[in-house]
Parts: C-alpha cells; sequence; structure tokens
C-alpha cells in the first residue's frame, strides 16, 4: 500500500502514538524512507511531543499531606455527627413515647392496687366472721398486677392490622433515604444490597413509572443526543445530585456514558425519581458532513471537528435535575 | 492492584491512614496536572485537596470498572474545570479603587503561569505552552495527558467520558494546530 504525502501527513500524529494499524504503519514507513519533506515533518512533530512532555513538575507544597488529614478528620467527623443526629431524630421520639406510655402504665396499676386496699370486698365465711380481699391470700391483687404486667409486653407486640384491599397507587419509595449508596458491581448480578436498592441494570429493562418512556439503547442508532431530565422534590434534590456527583458537570448537564447512566436511571427509580428522556438525531447531520469532507476545497479540519463534535456529543447522555 | 482494593476497602469504612496511602502514589502526579490547568500553586492545593474529599466521600461510589488512577483524573479533571468556569463568571470590583473619572477598576483574575513557572522554562517550552493555550479546552487537556503525562488512549477516553474514536481526534486536531501555530518558531525545535 502506498500513501502519498498529504495522507502521510494526516496521520503522523496517530503513527507517532503507535496508534496506525499495520498497513497504515508500513505505508507510512514506505514513504518516510522515500521522503524528505515529510521525513522533515515528522521529525517536527515529535519534536513539538517531547518539548511538551518536557514540562517541569513540581514538589507537592509543604504540609500538604497535614493539611489534607485535617480536612479528611473533620469531614469523618462531621460525616458520623450527621449519621448520629439521623439515628436520634428517628429513634428519639419512639423511646420518648414508650417510656410515656409506660409511665403511664405503671402509674394506673399503682392507682389501681391503692384502690383495692382502701376499698375492700368483704364476705362472710363459714364461720360467720368477714374477710376482706386485703385480708386474704392476696389473690386478686396479685393476678390484678399479672395481668397490668400482661399489658405492658403486649404493647411492644403490635396488634396484628386488620387487612385492607391493596389501593392502585404510583410506585412508592421501597425505602425512606439510603445512608449509602448502593456499589454497583458492572452489572453482572441482580442481588438486593440491605437497602434494597438494585445494584444492577438491564439495559432492557423497562420503566415501571408509567410516565418515564421506555428506553431500549442497544436499539438506538449511533447518531442520537440523548437528554435525560431527572425530576425530584426539593427534599429529594441532594441525593439526585450527590448520584451525579462524580461525573462532569457542565452547562447545566452532568455528562455520563451509558453504562453510567444506567446505574443512576436504576438508583433514580428505586428512591421513586422519575427521569424523562428527550433524543436529538444527528444522523443526518453526521451524513452530510461526512459527504462533504471529500467536496474539493472542502475545510477538511473544520469538518473533522464538527463530526468530532457530534461523536461527542452521543458518547454521553446529557443528564438534568429539575425540580418538580 | 490486589493492595489498592484492600485499601479502598478500608478506606470506605473511614480509615484515613488507608486513604492517605490509597492516594500517596498520586499525589504528585496528579498536583502537576491540575497545576498545568489552573497555573498556580494556591489553586492547584485547592483543587487538589477538593478532590481527594470528593473522593473520599465517594469512594463507595467506585465502580472498578475502570482503574482506580483514571477515576482520581476524571474527578480532578471535573474539579478543575468547576473552578476555571467560576473563574470565568466572576469578577472583582474593588470599590476603593476608582479612576479620575470615578470609574470603578475591576480586577481580572490572572490566566497565565506564574512568575516561577514561567522562570523555569525555555524558549520552545514557551512557544508550545503559549501554543497549548490556544486550543479548545478538551484538545488541550487531551494532549496534556498524553504527552505529559504519559497516559493511554483508553485511559484518556475514561477519564474524559468520551470513546477512544474521540480522543484519536482530539489528538490528531490538537497535534495540527500546534504545528500550525509553531511554524514560525520552526528553528527552535531540532
Amino acid at each position: 500500500m502506498n500513501y502519498n504525502c498529504k495522507q502521510v501527513k494526516e496521520y503522523l500524529p496517530a503513527y507517532i502514538d503507535n496508534m496506525t494499524n499495520q498497513f497504515e504503519t508500513e505505508a507510512i514507513e514506505n514513504h518516510l524512507l522515500e521522503c524528505a519533506e515529510c521525513r522533515k515533518e515528522f521529525d517536527f512533530l515529535k519534536s513539538i511531543v517531547s518539548t511538551t512532555a518536557a514540562f517541569p513538575t513540581f514538589e507537592v507544597p509543604d504540609g500538604f499531606d497535614e493539611r489534607l488529614r485535617e480536612k479528611l478528620i473533620t469531614k469523618k467527623n462531621s460525616n458520623r455527627a450527621a449519621a448520629i443526629s439521623k439515628m436520634w431524630k428517628t429513634t428519639l421520639p419512639l423511646i420518648a413515647a414508650a417510656c410515656v406510655i409506660a409511665i403511664f402504665i405503671i402509674s394506673s396499676s399503682f392507682m389501681e392496687i391503692k384502690d383495692i386496699n382502701q376499698n375492700p370486698i368483704s364476705r362472710t365465711v363459714e364461720n360467720g366472721q368477714t374477710e376482706t380481699a386485703s385480708q386474704g391470700n392476696g389473690r386478686k391483687s396479685t393476678k390484678k398486677r399479672i395481668l397490668i404486667l400482661s399489658d405492658i409486653l403486649d404493647f411492644f407486640e403490635p396488634e396484628p392490622q386488620p387487612t385492607q384491599a391493596p389501593r392502585p397507587t404510583r410506585k412508592p419509595k421501597k425505602n425512606p433515604l439510603p445512608t449509602t449508596l448502593p456499589t454497583h458491581n458492572g452489572g453482572e448480578t441482580n442481588e438486593q444490597n440491605s437497602s434494597g436498592i438494585n445494584t444492577s441494570v438491564q439495559s432492557n429493562a423497562p420503566a415501571e413509572n408509567l410516565d418515564t418512556p421506555t428506553i431500549d439503547y442497544s436499539n438506538v442508532p449511533p447518531k442520537i443526543k440523548v437528554t435525560a431530565n431527572v425530576l425530584v422534590t426539593p427534599s429529594d434534590t441532594e441525593v439526585a445530585k450527590q448520584i451525579l456527583s462524580t461525573y462532569k458537570f457542565i452547562d447545566g448537564y452532568y455528562l455520563l456514558s451509558d453504562a453510567q447512566y444506567q446505574t443512576a436511571l436504576g438508583n433514580f427509580e428505586a428512591l421513586g425519581i422519575s427521569v424523562s428522556v428527550s433524543k436529538e438525531d444527528k444522523t443526518a447531520e453526521y451524513a452530510s458532513l461526512q459527504s462533504m469532507i471529500n467536496t474539493p476545497g472542502a475545510d477538511k479540519t473544520n469538518i473533522e471537528y464538527n463530526l468530532g463534535t457530534i461523536d461527542e456529543e452521543v458518547s454521553k447522555i446529557y443528564v438534568k435535575i429539575s425540580q418538580n | 492492584m490486589v493492595e489498592e482494593l484492600i485499601l479502598i476497602d478500608r478506606a470506605t469504612k473511614n480509615d484515613i491512614y488507608a486513604f492517605e496511602e490509597l492516594v500517596h502514589p498520586y499525589t504528585k502526579p496528579l498536583y502537576n496536572y491540575v497545576l498545568r490547568i489552573l497555573k498556580n500553586h494556591q489553586d492547584a492545593e485547592d483543587a487538589l485537596q477538593e478532590t481527594y474529599i470528593k473522593v473520599y466521600n465517594s469512594l463507595n461510589l467506585f465502580e472498578g470498572s475502570s482503574s482506580f488512577k483514571t477515576w482520581l483524573y476524571k474527578i480532578a479533571t471535573n474539579v478543575c474545570l468547576d473552578r476555571l468556569r467560576k473563574q470565568k463568571n466572576e469578577s472583582n470590583i474593588s470599590l476603593n479603587k476608582t479612576t479620575d473619572k470615578g470609574e470603578y477598576e475591576i480586577q481580572i483574575p490572572d490566566d497565565t503561569y506564574s512568575p516561577e513557572i514561567k522562570a523555569i522554562k525555555n524558549a520552545a517550552l514557551d512557544a508550545v505552552y503559549v501554543a497549548l493555550e490556544k486550543l479548545p479546552e478538551d484538545q488541550k487537556i487531551a494532549v496534556s495527558l498524553r504527552d505529559i503525562d504519559g497516559l493511554s488512549y483508553d485511559e484518556i477516553a475514561d477519564i474524559t467520558e468520551s470513546t477512544l474514536g474521540t480522543v484519536k481526534s482530539r489528538i490528531n486536531r490538537a497535534r495540527h494546530q500546534l504545528k500550525k501555530l509553531l511554524e514560525k518558531n520552526r528553528e527552535l525545535f531540532h
């Protein structure tokens, strides 16, 4: 295979990085053996690359590790405080309610016993004497105390609720806000973690929420730009942002790959956060640019740039958070 | 690699010392990477600290489908780009500094390299970095990660969340553009 000078110069940046295939490499090397001008271009480009690589490196400033450690400890403590605060907020009312009820029951039982002692029930026994309950073997007050104790024990075992016919509703939240988000293991398992959130999502799984369209990404044509709109309540905004926090954020959109989006979508669905999707078909525009590139006089650099821009746009999914 | 996974697991359980050991090998190259984007030591240190805090908070989200190194670079890149965007949007108006006509003097953030960085560079290097600054941000990051940090095309694709084809295209266009911009300084390169 033979390349002309124009073709060789086009491939030189990739050739320098060993990113050309076997045939391209062979064609370029054959040409460089014979063409002094292209050899000069190759040397010039290589020199630019090696000069760029010689940018000076600097040591990390003194005290960096100590300053980082302080911030990490502060963060760790604030995370712990937040977790404890949350725990208290959920359990303290329950503990308080249990104490109040226990105090009420115990105080009620003492009032009942006092009442028995003050007003003993009397009967006339065979020998004509009057026997009072308090003088007896105390069986009645003991029975009362046992009954009250069983009431206290019953308090901690809730009575079975009467069954009700299920009402048709929108998909409820499976769990309260999880304290940690699930890890994703490349979609290889279908297990749920302790928060009940799926740790993998199949790319063809239909959305259960009727408002969310079903998108089968495996069949989406290659030149479609996808924008996903995550609809949250004000209280869910921070959770949604945390799910997306490690992704690039630009001009109001988080930029995710398809795999990353599937993971995020699974987390949103598990929390009952709906997502709507819009698509922009750039196939025609891409085909038009491709047909222009070989037209005589065409600005190849500019067309390649625009083609690259479309490639870049459709390689990502643009995710936006909006409040309901 | 296995050792790294063990450290990640321990760091996920709030073991700060494990976290420090985990990120230590990457600190110097990452610091120099953010320094090249932000161009001064104070901003670079702040950005790297912010990156590490984000990483510490998000370790449980690390999927393992990419390497820990590229995940670190990815977060650092996003932190730097956020800072650059904020710097672009913000301008400082000093109310004390008015001209004779009563106009306010607006201070625009200095986006050139700090003096100690400029002092080290030679003429060829200086020419390359002036040319690099004229590239679009995505091309500049791609060629910088390739030629200075020595990362592979696959790693760069992962860090910049783009395809291999897009990375090839960016580096190709960047190098052609650099050659064009440096043509007049050709004698510096031999």
